[in-house]
């Protein structure tokens, strides 16, 4: 008898990626959260963010044997997909209707969590806590292309016409931004 | 596997944060991907991506945690039913499976006329997906529904197969994209039991074109399918509106293609229940229409739990 919660992240996505729809409900649970909350946030729509969470994990029900845990951890792979196509559908629906209002730095902190702390929770505030440490560290001008770039889904072409400043600035900024984003986190401890 | 020149990877380590970040401009995300992913790739670059990706992964996880609806697990794992699945052809996360399930941004500033040509060609491809999408309508199965996605992940794969062409068709891979992703988002909603079904039908002189409304039990996801629409002779679209009496609400835009076909998935900030009215006009009405007579298409927004 398989002990799914006792599985490892990678190791449950072997399973997944051999039919074992037992493992795949465990993956749901640990990252359903994390999922629909990058939605929500980006995608400010309860109805399209459930939708987008739905397609990620039938996405990694299709695709789950295409994960190669050498190519980085698997909690990475599976908000690097949520990402991507979070930011599909803000693209997808940025062609038909104008986004409304920007996601500013502070909002990232003012956004009441819906859910009742439990110790992993608290565990998951802490390093929220931290990384948002680590944002506030980044000079306003490399943490505004962050927001626009991440969190609201533009290219850095886009970013640039948005804020008039030359595409080569806009590269920089991002660069330099991750570069020192990576060394407070890995000073703050988490890795 | 072919050696990596490294003046590439140093030119390609200048534009990995940015790709993490899915912040590329199309061209540059093709180039990235090509030498990360092509012939074996360049393992030195993979690991620095994942190295940044780990850090944006942790950007993703500072926002406020929220639970989803306990119905949505529920939705996800009868959506599963009994799908198969076959053995992949590409990573999940190269840009092949982002293409095809309409990650490419579109290209900016080509003219409206190409834009058009493209459609046109488009619809070619689009089209027969669309006639597949009636048939579920009509038959609204699960079966056929799952069908559908099957259907729509083998095309992902075999689109996978053209990346070299991605950098030159980038804009028309986007709309073809696009359309895919709004067929299987319909055919998500189709699947569902509890949708309704309203239709939408010609006014005045807009003789031979018909809608049809697919709404979700909560009123909050719509689909709007139109045929038989004339396509405008400046601009492809139309304006849909949610109407009832003293407001006119603009839930957005539909694009027509050359054969007078069109899909958009509306998430109305309110439900769709909340109306008494669907309807459409040419894109020319940019404000609230003055009359009804400006609809070229309408339709009755009933449920018919309500009705029982």
């Amino acid at each position: 008898m398989v002990e799914y919660q006792e599985l490892e992240d990678y190791q449950l996505i072997s399973r997944i990626a051999s039919g074992e729809k037992a493992a795949l409900e465990v993956l749901y649970a640990r990252y359903a959260t994390s999922v629909y909350s990058l939605a929500m946030f980006m995608l400010k729509q309860e109805a399209l963010a459930e939708e987008v969470t739905q397609d990620i994990f039938l996405n990694i029900w299709l695709k789950a044997s295409s994960y190669k845990a050498d190519r980085g951890e698997a909690r990475a792979w599976l908000m690097s997909i949520t990402h991507h196509k979070t930011v599909d559908a803000i693209r997808s629906r940025r062609r038909t209707l104008a986004m409304t209002e920007r996601i500013a730095p502070e909002s990232l902190e003012l956004i009441p969590s819906r859910q009742t702390p439990t110790d992993e929770q608290a565990e998951r505030n802490l390093e929220r806590e931290r990384i948002l440490k680590a944002l506030a560290t980044l000079p306003s001008a490399q943490r505004e292309v962050i927001m626009l770039g991440y969190f609201e889904g533009y290219t850095q072409s886009e970013i640039a016409e948005k804020l008039q400043q030359p595409l080569g600035t806009i590269k920089t900024r991002v660069r330099l931004a991750m570069q020192k984003l990576r060394v407070a986190l890995d000073h703050h401890g988490l890795d | 596997m072919a050696s990596i020149d490294p003046r590439t990877c140093r030119e390609m380590e200048e534009l990995l944060s940015a790709y993490a970040l899915d912040a590329l401009d199309p061209g540059e995300a093709a180039r990235v991907e090509a030498h990360l992913y092509s012939g074996g790739g360049c393992p030195r670059c993979r690991r620095s991506l994942a190295e940044e990706r780990r850090v944006a992964a942790l950007l993703g996880e500072a926002v406020s945690q929220g639970m989803p609806p306990d119905s949505l697990q529920g939705r996800l794992m009868a959506a599963l039913g009994s799908m198969p699945r076959e053995a992949p052809t590409a990573p999940i996360d190269t840009p092949l499976l982002r293409a095809a399930d309409g990650g490419m941004p579109s290209a900016r500033g080509s003219s409206r006329e190409v834009s058009r040509r493209r459609r046109i060609r488009l619809s070619r491809l689009v089209l027969p997906l669309a006639a597949a999408l009636a048939v579920v309508l009509l038959a609204i199965s699960l079966g056929i529904n799952l069908l559908t996605v099957q259907r729509l992940d083998r095309l992902e794969r075999e689109s996978a197969g053209l990346s070299s062409q991605l950098i030159r068709y980038n804009s028309d891979e986007s709309y073809l994209s696009e359309g895919l992703r709004q067929i299987r988002l319909a055919s998500y909603l189709i699947a569902s039991p509890d949708h309704e079904t309203m239709t939408l039908e010609a006014v005045g002189g807009a003789e031979g074109s018909q809608g049809l409304l697919l709404v979700s039990s909560d009123g909050r996801r719509a689909i709007l399918m139109v045929a038989g629409m004339t396509q405008q002779p400046d601009t492809a679209d139309y304006r849909v509106w949610f109407m009832r009496p003293g407001q006119r609400v603009n839930a957005g835009e539909v694009m027509v293609d050359a054969s007078g076909w069109g899909i958009i998935i509306l998430y109305p900030s309110e439900s769709v229940f909340g109306f008494d009215w669907v309807g459409l006009t040419s894109e020319e009405t940019t404000s609230v229409p003055a009359s009804a007579s400006d609809m070229v298409l309408r339709g009755r927004i009933t449920s018919q739990k309500s009705l029982k």
